[in-house]
């Protein structure tokens, strides 16, 4: 409290202003986040690979876990020295 | 009902430009092959109705590749209307060959010639009515990059969407046709539809096994098929899908040739070839281009206006004018502080590099539409191949220029496992446009811009290219990534003058992302950086005069926190200073020694606390890490390259926010002005672990936390390891001074070097093992 009363009502109002803003930016990157939008730099409207981050069957031609240790295991037999 | 048209084509034929123009979308278009790897759908923009799918980019359908298996699944699985396939007017021979695969689904096609501008040009003379005849369907001209005829073309297929299937029945020789019958014959007793019969019995006849499978034929059919295919393989001589892939090109030539009267001229961009692909000019053609780029945009005009945006915008008008705006309003320092130090300085720090940005987006905006860029894929694969790394690598390192997630990404057209785990494993070595700041400060601040930032901007993006080959050398001779490279197939599209609105949507696009990232992320960064930087959990003593009437501190400033405290102590015990030997008052405020061990909660710091801020513990922990490659120094710079994972931007609006002359300060404050340590900070920030967007992407794409936390380490200790070396060095070679680390540095340059040179086959574990049998014998 002493810490408050020492401020001033400007000081107050202009506080709250940024944390407004913080809030709201960082509301806005949770929600962005729910909702699957991107969050790297260059952004969706641009990117080549955008479906590939969104779309349901995006998986559809990546590789499972397995397959790349299996790729790894195919390599092990391959060198023999 | 809304009605589906399937737009297929070969790589880089055009497709995405199509459907950009009939759907008014904004896809991204590149000439490079694999942009588009999964499908997009739009409706098309005066028929809603009408949901076009534009799918990658395939050369056949036969399912070998992603993009491949994406395009064949939606037109087996989702049974379009109609297929508008767009063919390269230019290369008609090659584009046939997929459109005679396409023929056999017997779904309603039109076929969409297009480049008959450029076909125009070359004076090849294409005569649709008899092409259209043979194909058995219609033929139109179009150009999607002008929208000639691409109206008619859609409505074409709109048209024959709601009519009859086109088949073309007699492409293969009448042994083949008798066979495909026969297969017909036996399988069209089960449940599977009239116009799917051709298609699946070309599979059968090529033993595709994904389709034997999914028709679940009993034994006895598939021995029956099985007769059928070996009796027109004993008949023609050939395996059999060796004998579909001969007849339809020998059907594709026989049609072209008919229909394609007139002489093939060398063409001005296969003049333009002959120099900038040749095998001893293009790496330096390329090198000069890219050092050209890097003059323009970082060098020269770029660091003008850069230079005006940090002096002056910022350093003189933005943040002193906030500074007093807020100090007359009445607003605490600190506050004032925080807005305009902390979030507009950390925020401006980043902003100021956007006019070199922008520049350098535009300018290679402008080499990737004329087409020059597909031609560096050309090239790289040449080198990459020799290193036996895979040209298909260098796609995602094209596309990770502007941002490593999506180059991380693209990996996925990749179909062999170790070289996908190669390039996800260093593509982030490119320089993204979010370490671009990172290379405009060292450029311009601390080699002064000019020729020099342009030489370093220049070769900040062939270490990251270096680093990926070297990488390539290295890991190929581990079992992990064992192997030969991916096959990679392009077609160098003709160079043209670059479409001004595809130039500036994509200079547009990745300038405004940079500008928003600066205004989120950054911004909340910066004001985290500024409280760090200004909060304290440090008790530490100080020694302050207070005035004894007014009871406020006069000669130096300590915790607000702790002030209440103090009053009270001065309250009670205040009393005037008096000369012992003489009884006079010396000092009518009391001297207070105050030892606030009992004052450990988080405080401000003031001018004059002595007490280390949060940032400043963190960053000098952090600095012993760094020390060794020169930048580590500073703890700034090392909170700001640990900052850099949030976001890489965040590296120098970190350095700005902590500078107390902004990001104009950084260079000497933080960096002695020293360009060693401008090189280390460089290379280092470079080449480790990305931002964690990139990590997210990194294993996503790897599906794998142990291969992951591999890819991290092995980029983190390159960085390391070669930030080291450059910096020991430049100080043995330039200063003369040796010590421990020089040491470290040149073992780790002959190890570097040794498994560089190595031959392949190379294990670690083998060589442990036989260093520990050659120990034992001895």
């Amino acid at each position: 409290m002493l810490l408050f009363s020492s401020m001033g009502w400007p000081t107050i109002v202009a506080l709250i202003v940024i944390v407004l803003i913080i809030g709201g930016l960082i509301a806005k990157l949770i929600v962005d986040k729910v909702k699957g939008k991107s969050s790297c730099s260059c952004g969706c409207s641009g990117c080549a690979m955008k479906d590939m981050c969104h779309s349901k069957d995006a998986r559809g031609t990546k590789p499972s876990e397995q397959e790349m240790d299996a790729s790894a295991q195919s390599s092990d037999n391959i060198e023999t020295n | 009902m809304s009605i589906k048209i399937a737009l297929v084509g070969n790589p880089n034929s055009g497709k995405t430009t199509l459907f950009n123009a009939l759907t008014g979308s904004n896809q991204y278009v590149g000439n490079w092959p694999g942009v588009t790897v999964e499908k997009k759908e739009g409706k098309i923009k005066w028929n809603k109705e009408v949901i076009l799918t534009d799918l990658p980019g395939v050369y056949s359908l036969s399912p070998y590749t992603p993009e491949e298996i994406v395009a064949r699944n939606y037109l087996v699985d989702e049974h379009p209307s109609a297929i508008i396939n767009i063919v390269d007017g230019t290369n008609l021979e090659r584009n046939l060959y997929l459109t005679t695969q396409l023929l056999d689904f017997g779904i309603p096609m039109v076929i969409a010639i297009n480049f008959m501008d450029v076909v125009r040009k070359r004076g090849i003379k294409i005569n649709l009515g008899k092409l259209s005849r043979e194909l058995g369907c219609k033929v139109v001209e179009i150009s999607a990059l002008k929208g000639d005829g691409i109206e008619d073309v859609a409505k074409e297929a709109i048209r024959i969407s709601k009519g009859e299937a086109t088949f073309r029945r007699n492409i293969f020789s009448s042994q083949v046709e008798k066979a495909l019958e026969d297969i017909q014959d036996l399988i069209k007793k089960g449940y599977i539809e009239e116009n799917e019969l051709r298609w699946l019995s070309v599979k059968l006849f090529e033993r595709d096994e994904e389709i034997l499978s999914h028709l679940d034929l009993n034994e006895k059919t598939k021995s029956q098929i099985e007769a059928v295919i070996k009796r027109a393989e004993m008949e023609l001589d050939d395996d059999s899908d060796g004998i579909i892939i001969s007849e339809r090109y020998d059907y594709v030539t026989s049609i072209v040739d008919k229909k394609m009267p007139g002489k093939e001229k060398m063409s001005v961009s296969d003049k333009i070839d002959r120099i900038v692909t040749n095998r001893w000019l293009a790496i330096p053609i390329f090198a000069l281009i890219m050092f050209s780029v890097y003059f323009i945009a970082i060098g020269s005009v770029g660091a003008w206006i850069t230079d005006f945006m940090n002096d002056t915008l910022f350093g003189e008008w933005i943040v002193p004018g906030i500074t007093s705006l807020l100090e007359g309003w009445g607003i605490q320092d600190w506050l004032v502080g925080l807005i305009a130090d902390g979030a507009i300085g950390g925020v401006g720090a980043v902003l100021g590099f956007v006019p070199q940005m922008l520049i350098l987006f535009l300018l290679l905006s402008l080499l990737e539409d004329c087409g020059y860029m597909s031609r560096i894929a050309f090239i790289m694969d040449r080198v990459f191949r020799r290193f036996g790394l895979s040209g298909k690598s260098f796609i995602p390192m094209l596309i990770a220029s502007g941002c490593g997630v999506p180059g991380i990404m693209a990996s996925r057209t990749i179909e062999q496992q170790n070289d996908r785990k190669i390039t996800i494993m260093t593509t982030g070595f490119i320089p993204c446009s979010a370490k671009m700041p990172i290379v405009g400060f060292v450029a311009s601040q601390i080699f002064g811009g000019g020729v020099r930032g342009a030489l370093v901007a220049t070769g900040a993006y062939f270490i990251g290219i270096g680093a990926v080959i070297c990488s390539g050398i290295i890991l190929k001779k581990f079992k992990a990534f064992a192997g030969n490279p991916s096959p990679f197939v392009m077609e160098l599209p003709e160079y043209h003058v670059p479409a001004p609105k595809n130039v500036f949507k994509s200079t547009f696009d990745r300038g405004w992302s940079f500008i928003k990232r600066a205004g989120t992320v950054i911004l909340l960064a910066s004001v985290l950086i500024w409280i760090g930087q200004n909060v304290s959990i440090e008790s530490t003593s100080t020694e302050i005069v207070i005035d004894a009437e007014t009871g406020e501190a006069v000669e130096s400033g300590h915790a607000h926190a702790i002030f209440g405290e103090l009053q009270e102590k001065l309250d009670n015990d205040g009393k005037p200073v008096i000369d012992e030997e003489t009884g006079e008052v010396v000092m009518e405020a009391p001297i207070i020694d105050y030892k606030p061990a009992e004052h450990k909660g988080i405080h401000f710091i003031e001018e004059g606390c002595t007490s280390k801020s949060v940032l400043e513990m963190i960053g000098e922990g952090l600095s012993i890490v760094f020390k060794p490659l020169g930048f580590g120094d500073s703890w700034e710079s090392s909170v700001a390259t640990i900052l850099g994972l949030v976001a890489k931007e965040e590296v120098v609006g970190a350095l700005g926010s902590m500078a107390e002359g902004g990001i104009n300060g950084a260079s000497e404050e933080f960096f002695e002005g020293s360009w060693l340590k401008g090189i280390s900070f460089l290379i280092f920030n470079l080449l480790c672990a990305p931002c964690f967007a990139a990590i997210g992407a990194i294993k996503n794409e790897m599906n794998s936390r142990k291969w992951t936390w591999a890819t991290l380490g092995y980029m983190t200790g390159l960085a390391y390891a070669i930030s080291l070396i450059t910096y020991q060095f430049g100080r043995l070679f330039s200063r003369g001074e040796f010590g421990f680390f020089t040491v470290i540095a040149i073992i780790l340059f002959v190890a570097f070097f040794y498994l560089l040179l190595k031959p392949a086959k190379f294990s670690l574990v083998n060589l442990f093992k036989k260093l520990f049998k050659k120990e034992s014998k001895a």
